[in-house]
């Protein structure tokens, strides 16, 4: 076996180990197996968001969007740099505080506490388990497609290898396994871009890939797009930065992250070493991809720009920490979503309507069931119907952001968001970007789906919000403590305010008698 | 800079820095307010 499967070996290797070693922690409760205990510090959390959000998008799609389109492509690399930060700051500590005071372990199951409806969440099950699963077939054919190119299996044994090993380390060791194995991931994907970006760029700098760019074809370099496809046209552009800059705070297995950290103070850890990891990874791919159209410019398959230039240019061991990276990158997605799609059948499907009287044990197991389930669908799926990867993986973000992120962020800001808004803001968004794409309304409108999908969502929740019941004080109150930790109730605090009333009067009196000030004066 | 227009290296190059300001603002934000909650604690 060459030096690059030995690596490539080791390192499935490690996640097994990984997932077995976390199996025993992981069965004592479905918190456990579901949430970690909320016991992920800071660079944990992070890497997992960050790793998890990342799929082989980076290292395929964004590439060949820079490929085909030139700098154009940097609008959605711009607003991906910030997602963790805008994500972390506006839902961080809300979401951690309002997720344990209403003691839900899943995204979903949050909602309908929050919402006080069950069709909120029978709705947002139904829409997060179509659009979730459909991201990890996704997932799943990038994973054999790229098993198979950089390693020449057969694409079904490629798959079923890779799978195979996500799938087994996700079931055994929960979601502390998907956390662990992500953050081991994060690192190698930063290692592996940085490691081919100061090989590439070492071999024709960035001013000179421009320059060629510039005497190829001068658009190339424009901020609207290869022949200037998309000149003054903000709605698509404002669209592209949106959907992976706010976007990630609508995606359920982005979401759960900010429930299970330790407390409220890892955020702002969290938020350091999510902004330092971006900056180093995000904008590379892309840059790689400009590249390609200098180095490369016979390539037939745009999305196989990045392990073509590390076998060209640079082969041997950095061809065995790309081929690595490229894996981390899709197997830290893929278990992600696996393991969010497992936690909403077992939790919020069959605890929640078929056996509310299960054990602890029981759920544990009928949760590994459950994410196995989900393995081997996506696994037939991706044998027998492989469409077209980046185009689902799009789509799938987009309706899952679209239905989830306004949900989500009035949930913890506003008081008054109610479950009439929740139901409307889901529907309408992911309606919304559905026709969008299908009827491919981009271009008519000048409007990006995800921009169309968002705007109508929030009015979805605006008009909801006057049919809707107006939420319990109970939650109000929870509303209110999430934005920051009370140490007294709003009941009592209002209490001791009124019994305060008359003394404060009594020292406002003495006073303003003390220092001869008249009532008239005032 | 880099061979680019100005329109695009003004457009694109300076986010990485903007990014890792605003995430160093939002860190000090949720420091101060971490320390104000652990002198409520003390109180």
């Amino acid at each position: 076996m060459k030096l690059d499967g030995v690596i490539f070996l080791v390192y499935l290797l490690v996640l097994l180990g990984i997932g077995l070693w976390f199996s025993r922690n992981a069965s004592k409760s479905s918190e456990h197996y579901l949430l970690g205990n909320r016991s992920i510090g800071p660079a944990v959390t992070a890497m997992t968001m960050q790793s998890s959000s990342m799929s082989g998008y980076m290292f395929m799609g964004g590439p060949a969007l820079a490929f085909q389109q030139g700098w154009y492509a940097l609008w959605y690399a711009l607003g991906d740099a910030g997602g963790a930060i805008i994500n972390l700051s506006v839902l961080g500590k809300r979401m951690r505080r309002m997720s344990e005071a209403l003691s839900a372990l899943s995204p979903i199951e949050y909602l309908e506490k929050r919402y006080e409806s069950p069709a909120v969440r029978v709705i947002g099950s139904v829409i997060s388990i179509i659009f979730i699963l459909a991201y990890v077939f996704a997932q799943f054919i990038a994973s054999g497609k790229a098993l198979t190119a950089l390693t020449g299996w057969p694409y079904e044994a490629a798959l079923l290898v890779g799978v195979g090993v996500i799938i087994t380390y996700t079931v055994a060791g929960g979601y502390l396994a998907v956390v662990y194995t992500d953050f081991i991931q994060g690192i190698i994907m930063v290692l592996g871009v940085t490691g081919i970006a100061i090989m590439a760029f070492s071999h024709i700098s960035l001013g000179e890939v421009n320059a060629q760019l510039a005497s190829i074809d001068p658009t190339y370099l424009s901020i609207w797009g290869k022949d200037l496809a998309y000149y003054g046209q903000w709605g698509v552009v404002i669209g592209a930065i949106l959907i992976y800059s706010v976007g990630y705070m609508g995606l359920p297995h982005i979401v759960v992250r900010h429930m299970s950290m330790k407390s409220t103070k890892t955020v702002k850890g969290a938020i350091m070493w999510a902004a330092t990891w971006n900056q180093l990874f995000i904008f590379i791919p892309y840059l790689l991809g400009l590249a390609g159209i200098v180095l490369l410019p016979n390539l037939a398959d745009p999305e196989m720009i990045i392990p073509e230039l590390a076998y060209q240019f640079f082969p041997g061991i950095f061809a065995a920490i790309l081929l690595s990276a490229i894996m981390a990158a899709i197997m830290s997605t893929s278990d992600s979503l696996l393991m969010q799609a497992g936690t909403i059948l077992s939790r919020d499907i069959y605890q929640r309507f078929i056996d509310k009287r299960a054990t602890e044990r029981r759920m544990v197991w009928i949760s590994r069931i459950c994410v196995f389930a989900g393995g081997v669908i996506g696994c037939i799926v991706a044998i027998y119907q492989p469409p077209s990867v980046f185009t689902l993986v799009i789509f799938s973000f987009g309706v899952l952001g679209n239905s989830f992120l306004v949900p989500y962020v009035a949930s913890v800001y506003s008081t008054k968001a109610n479950n009439m808004g929740a139901i409307f803001a889901m529907i309408g968004g992911a309606t919304t970007n559905i026709l969008w794409t299908t009827l491919e309304l981009e271009n008519p409108t000048g409007l990006h789906p995800f921009l169309a999908g968002l705007i109508i969502s929030f009015i979805g929740m605006w008009i909801g919000n006057y049919f809707g019941r107006t939420p319990s004080p109970q939650i109000q109150e929870a509303v209110q403590n999430a934005k920051t930790r009370k140490k007294l109730s709003n009941p009592l605090e209002k209490k001791i305010s009124q019994d305060m009333a008359s003394e404060s009067k009594v020292i406002s009196d003495f006073v303003r008698k003390k220092m001869y000030i008249n009532e008239g004066d005032v | 800079m880099f061979e680019l227009p100005s329109v695009t290296f003004w457009t694109f190059i300076p986010w990485p820095f903007l990014w890792l300001g605003l995430a160093t603002v939002m860190y000090l934000k949720f420091k101060r307010e971490d320390e104000n909650e652990e002198d409520m604690d003390e109180i």
